[in-house]
């Protein structure tokens, strides 16, 4: 952990410590993940907006996420083009539409792509409710308590390019609606969930 | 000549051997004793099998017990690969971590419109831009934004991406903690390139050492009292393996070989003078052996300086026939006839050693002329200066006389011969589908746990295979990148066509000049570019401002210097092309393109493919072994000649057809006998064991020359019978102590010749001694 890690640490701690007690945070903490691995196998329909400085409008996709407990974890995404990807375990599978509208499929394990398996293994875990997991990649701070809580969480490790610098959550009891990732490149990607049609 | 002449001549030729053997390289190459190259390609190889940079790479497993216990592992070898980097025995050490390959990665990125596939004039203007932007802006809304979105201000045309699709052909190693990991969770995996050749063994050795004593320091600092262990892998790991091997053996062979023979005649002869004397011949034949040898081969072989001795053990048998058969001062048709016995029996030794010199081995071959010659000399020694020396002959008697006096005990003795012939006979008849294994593993030096530690390492690591190659070679190191760009598509074809899963080609990452020129000529100049892409933003949702830095790239590319070799000096990127791109001896270039994954049922339509384009496809494995099955129907030729030879030698010495004819069923007997016996116990029998069933026949044939011609006198007859028992056992002595040896030619050698002396002796009293002498 750097220095600077450290005193944000501290920092994010007191902070966290003013807007609710401590104790309290914890036990919050361990009753909102224990309501996230409640929630088991599921699907639900997302829209997916990158805000970033290359481009003039936020793009927009859509489509569904579907978790089945504890490490399947699959995006598909049916707008503006047909796109999936399944992420089991440790292998990651990649089916696009090249531009002759033939699918092209691809695999490769997780962890030769760093900047996907943050991301991937933070969702995993939070869908699962896996709080020891996620405490071992982030500094996690609890900005509102229960029943409409947010989230905040903030790598321990340096991110590599391209990679997640910060990740704020938000949602209601065991639903969680909005995740929002800021990349070491300043963008923002927000997803938002909801049921699942 | 007189006698001092012959003194001189003797100590003027001893003299100048040692002079010739003293000043001789002596090499310990391993290959000598794997076939030479026969083609070109197979030179090719050769060469890099011993020097190319390939030859440098050690393969380090740091293996924990449970793969529960994977995080030690990887924390030790994390810690050994910092410390080998900070030693400089190493050039260059990898383990996986994705940090590791920053370094080429920004290599890629800085020369990608050079090296871009898709670099082309059409990409540049308005249209192409606007299909590369909008192909950009599908990518940063995929799954896989992350990884394009660093690049996209700098790269919207996404070269980068198409040259790591053309690169990354294959899956990319496992890895867990960071580090390359074997399929089973428990070694992890590092790779270090020694700053020396493989072939220099000292240098090799001392790497190692450095190597483990790194590693000592690294399980102690990270191993955290878990039981981690050190596997090493690679050619120099195994030539240093093999040297050593091969030093202990002759050392203890050396010693054990002569301690036994020389207790063995001492105890039965009870003459010191005599043991000392008995070394003469074979001291200077082993000197002339070595002599010729430094003269014709231009070097001596380790294997042949240390089991040489123990080879031509059979020399000492003819000090023995001298020194019990001597017939009496006053007898010199006596002495005649063992003159002459003596002679055929050196001539038809010899002879036993030509399938050995015409193997088409090289180690073989200097191990075969090393024999011939020592065994001629020793001879000649023995004939011409011992009785000089010797001390006055003294009867030594055998308990027991031959052949028995009831001959129905020589009856049931040929019968018992007859049968084990039949039953060797059916064994080999039944085996006779796999009578002969031609597989490069059987006769290979190394022991086969190291090639399988290699294959298991390298096949986790992603490693090249090294069984496939394609190889070109053209006269410049242009021609020979344009080449293989020329090669790339027809291998692309067989790519998709399944005919094999991947190839890396060193002009992917170093195109040809001719290439490099044409892309920088498809580049615009800054104002062109800068006014398409203003033109092609405005029709996407990209702000007009996010692609400064490419326009600035594009101009350094198309104006900057082409790349060379020494643009990947030091990294990874750079050894590769050391390895795959290389300058021959004759001043050509040659490009060697690795193949994985060739798939066997279409491997005639690869190699037709790539002939085509003037390249050939080398399958190691299926190259060695047909040429193993040639050198092994060369080796049954020369066999055959050296029976032939043999079977002549013996009619124009004995010019007797009766007595040639139970030679040569003694002879026929006993190899058949040993070939049936190394069928039963070895399973199957190789080229090594084809060359030593002849020097069986050779060696055979001194026990029969001697048993068919027994003196009619009781006393002398029991003397050449305790002559001839005596020889047989120090060359069975010799024979089976170096079937002891873990290096496979010395071990087959050993083992056929053993089985093969008592054979010998048996079918030659069986066979030749048939008729009881009269006066």
């Amino acid at each position: 952990m750097t220095e600077r890690r450290f005193v944000l640490r501290a920092l994010l701690g007191t902070l966290a410590a003013t807007v609710v007690p401590a104790r309290a945070q914890v036990e919050d903490l361990d009753q909102l993940f224990a309501l996230f691995a409640a929630q088991g196998e599921r699907r639900k329909a997302f829209v997916e907006r990158r805000h970033s400085v290359l481009f003039r409008n936020p793009p927009e996709s859509r489509g569904t996420l579907y978790f089945k407990p504890p490490a399947l974890l699959e995006r598909e995404v049916v707008s503006p083009r047909h796109e999936k990807i399944r992420i089991d375990g440790a292998s990651v599978t990649l089916w696009s539409e090249g531009d002759d509208g033939k699918v092209i499929e691809r695999k490769a394990p997780l962890t030769t792509i760093p900047q996907l398996a943050n991301l991937v293994l933070t969702i995993r875990a939070t869908l699962a409710g896996d709080l020891a997991t996620l405490r071992k990649m982030y500094l996690i701070a609890l900005q509102a308590p229960l029943p409409r809580w947010r989230l905040e969480l903030t790598p321990i490790d340096e991110p590599v390019a391209g990679a997640v610098s910060a990740i704020a959550m938000a949602g209601d009891r065991g639903e969680v609606q909005r995740i929002q990732f800021t990349e070491t490149t300043g963008d923002r990607t927000e997803l938002l969930l909801s049921a699942a049609r | 000549m007189s006698l001092m002449a012959r003194w001189v001549t003797l100590l003027v030729v001893v003299a100048v051997c040692g002079w010739l053997v003293a000043r001789a390289p002596i090499a310990t190459d391993i290959a000598a004793f794997l076939p030479g190259p026969a083609t070109p390609e197979q030179q090719l190889l050769a060469e890099q099998l011993h020097d190319g940079i390939a030859t440098r790479l050690v393969l380090i497993g740091v293996s924990v017990p449970d793969a529960a216990q994977s995080a030690q592992a990887a924390r030790v070898a994390a810690a050994l690969t910092r410390r080998l980097r900070a030693d400089s025995h190493f050039t260059f050490v990898v383990s996986g971590d994705p940090k590791d390959f920053e370094r080429e990665r920004a290599l890629l990125f800085e020369a990608r419109y050079l090296l871009s596939p898709q670099v082309q004039a059409a990409e540049f203007t308005v249209e192409g831009l606007r299909s590369a932007l909008h192909r950009l802006e599908q990518r940063l809304t995929s799954a896989l934004a992350p990884l394009v979105r660093p690049m996209a201000p700098t790269d919207p045309t996404g070269e980068m991406i198409a040259m790591v699709e053309r690169l990354a052909q294959r899956p990319p190693p496992r890895s867990q903690h960071g580090v390359w990991f074997t399929a089973d969770g428990r070694t992890a995996i590092v790779l270090a390139q020694t700053r020396n050749p493989g072939f220099n063994i000292d240098a090799q050795e001392e790497a190692q050492r450095a190597l483990q004593s790194a590693f000592g320091a690294s399980r102690d600092e990270a191993g955290g009292g878990v039981d981690v262990s050190l596997q090493l892998a690679g050619p120099g790991v195994f030539a240093v393996e093999s040297r050593t091997r091969i030093e202990r053996d002759a050392r203890r062979l050396s010693i054990l070989a002569t301690a036994l023979i020389a207790g063995l005649l001492l105890s039965v002869l009870r003459s010191p003078r005599f043991l000392l004397l008995a070394a003469v011949p074979v001291g200077t034949g082993a000197l002339a052996g070595l002599a010729v040898i430094a003269v014709a081969f231009g070097e001596i072989h380790g294997i042949t300086l240390g089991f040489g001795l123990t080879l031509i053990g059979e020399a000492v048998d003819y000090a023995i026939y001298v020194h019990l058969q001597r017939a009496a001062p006053d007898d010199p048709r006596g002495n005649a006839r063992l003159w002459r016995a003596l002679l055929l029996a050196v001539l038809s030794s010899a002879a036993g050693f030509i399938a050995m010199i015409l193997s088409g081995f090289r180690g073989l071959a200097q191990l075969g002329v090393f024999s011939l010659v020592g065994i001629v000399v020793s001879g000649a020694v023995a004939r011409f200066y011992l009785p000089a020396l010797l001390p006055a002959p003294r009867p030594r008697p055998a308990p027991f006389d031959w052949p028995p006096r009831r001959p129905a005990l020589l009856r049931a003795a040929q019968a018992v011969l007859a049968l084990a012939v039949v039953l060797a006979v059916a064994q080999i008849v039944v085996r006779a589908p796999t009578l002969w294994t031609d597989s490069l593993a059987s006769i290979s030096p190394l022991a086969a746990s190291s090639g399988e530690l290699d294959a298991h390492l390298r096949g986790d690591a992603a490693l090249p295979e090294v069984r496939w190659l394609i190889a070109l070679e053209r006269p410049t190191q242009q021609q020979a990148l344009e080449q293989a760009e020329a090669l790339r598509p027809v291998l692309e074809q067989q790519r998709q066509s399944g005919a094999l899963v991947a190839f890396d080609s060193p002009a992917d990452v170093l195109p040809s000049e001719r290439t490099q020129r044409a892309r920088q000529a498809a580049l615009p100049e800054a104002g062109v570019l800068q006014a398409a892409l203003a033109s092609a933003i405005a029709s996407t949702n990209f702000t007009p401002n996010a692609f400064a830095p490419f326009v600035a790239a594009v101009e350094k590319a198309r104006t900057g210097p082409l790349l060379t070799p020494a643009y990947y000096a030091g990294s990874g990127l750079g050894q590769r092309l050391t390895a795959q791109l290389v300058a021959r001896p004759s001043g050509t270039t040659a490009v060697l393109i690795t193949v994985h994954g060739v798939d066997a049922e279409r491997t005639a339509q690869l190699r037709a493919a790539v002939r085509a384009q003037g390249a050939t496809l080398i399958d190691l494995k299926d190259d060695v072994e047909m040429l193993l099955a040639d050198y092994r129907r060369t080796a049954l030729w020369a066999a055959v000649a050296g029976a032939a030879l043999i079977v002549v030698l013996l009619a124009v010495q004995l010019r007797s057809v009766r007595m040639v004819g139970r030679i040569c069923a003694a002879l026929g007997a006993a190899v058949v006998i040993t070939a049936g016996a190394l069928v039963r116990f070895e399973g199957s029998l190789t080229l090594f064991h084809l060359v030593a069933l002849l020097l069986v026949a050779g060696i055979g044939s001194n026990y029969a020359i001697f048993f068919c011609r027994l003196p009619a006198d009781s006393t002398a007859r029991r003397t050449t019978l305790a002559s001839v028992i005596l020889a047989s056992a120090t060359t069975f002595i010799a024979f089976v102590l170096l079937s002891t040896s873990t290096t496979p030619v010395l071990h087959m050698i050993g083992t056929t010749v053993g089985i093969g002396t008592l054979a010998g002796l048996v079918a030659s009293a069986v066979c030749a001694a048939v008729e009881t002498p009269t006066a």
